[in-house]
């Protein structure tokens, strides 16, 4: 099973102690409710899209993740052709009227099936991955704010990848100082 | 054509080993062929990445935690409103979401505008209620 938080967290339980613990250490952490569910294994499948709140899809880019880190978040991903993810999420949209970003978390079993495990009501930190393959969603979400009408996006490049990366940023301990006492920098 | 010029403000700045969305976002929109973006980063902890990237993020005031409750967070709007006259908010953590979309009107009579999905869509599609969303669309 997966036991999982409202919010944040989720953990692969594999008897009925574990989902007990699991239910304890994320209700402490992140509150109630908590969710129980099926694992469903396959492979971790997402689109970004974002609707213009009348029903229309200004633009979608599925993805498929490349590479997890250990705590279950993309580290790397590649933009798929995928009629099935498109459709989905064109049918979503149209049919709540979805106003805003969404990121549509899913899992593609080995028969092809698709699971919905998550829906983000937001931007996903992997979306430079869809302004890289053509559809700039952050401008587009900017410009449908300042009232603007806009053509929905028809397409994006696939095979697009992106590759997460650390790296060591150096700064002056003065700004970090004035950050922390005066709130502005 | 010459490019509109807005001022974005915007939180999601720990750009972490688990990011948030704000410094992606701000690279779509500092990549903007239409917009001519000023980016007023909103951050809640000092060292978020953000805070120090100047080449994106052109200004970052310290914002109280959504928990803290609306009152606080929607002071701190107002005044870095009067510092920066922002445009346009984007909240970019799950946790902020409600408190931006209950504030939806009071942050528009400022002349602040969000593009988020209303409370409605927002309630509906929790994990917990997945099952039911799922036969009912």
């Amino acid at each position: 099973m997966v036991v999982k938080g409202k919010f944040y967290d989720a953990h692969i339980a594999y008897d009925r102690d574990q989902v007990s613990i699991f239910f304890n250490k994320i209700a402490a952490k992140w509150g109630l409710p908590i969710v129980i569910q099926e694992f469903v294994r396959g492979t971790e499948v997402n689109v970004v899209a974002l609707g213009d709140g009348k029903g229309n899809t200004i633009g979608a880019v599925p993805m498929r993740k490349t590479y997890i880190t250990d705590k279950g978040k993309g580290w790397g991903g590649i933009t798929l052709q995928d009629q099935t993810m498109m459709d989905l999420t064109q049918k979503i949209i149209s049919q709540t009227q979805w106003r805003g970003g969404m990121e549509l978390e899913l899992i593609r079993t080995s028969k092809n099936e698709l699971y919905m495990i998550e829906i983000n009501p937001r931007l996903p930190a992997w979306v430079y991955l869809a302004v890289a393959a053509g559809q700039n969603l952050p401008e587009a979400l900017v410009l449908l704010a300042l009232g603007k009408e806009l053509k929905p996006f028809s397409e994006y490049q696939v095979g697009k990848m992106f590759i997460r990366y650390s790296y060591d940023m150096i700064c002056d301990m003065k700004e970090f100082e004035e950050f922390s006492t005066r709130g502005e920098v | 054509m010459e490019k509109i010029k807005v001022n974005v403000a915007l939180s999601g700045l720990n750009n972490i080993d688990n990011p948030g969305p704000g410094i992606p976002v701000i690279r779509g929109l500092k990549e903007s062929k239409i917009l001519d973006v000023r980016v007023i980063g909103l951050s809640y902890e000092n060292l978020e990445p953000g805070i120090y990237m100047h080449d994106l993020v052109d200004k970052t005031y310290k914002v109280p935690y959504p928990s803290d409750g609306f009152e606080p967070f929607l002071d701190r709007i107002r005044y870095i409103h009067e510092q920066e006259n922002i445009q346009v908010l984007i909240p970019n953590f799950d946790s902020e979401l409600f408190t931006v979309m209950k504030s939806e009107k009071i942050l528009q009579d400022m002349g602040i505008r969000t593009f988020l999905p209303t409370l409605k869509q927002f309630e509906e599609r929790h994990k917990s209620n997945l099952p039911e969303y799922g036969e009912k669309y």
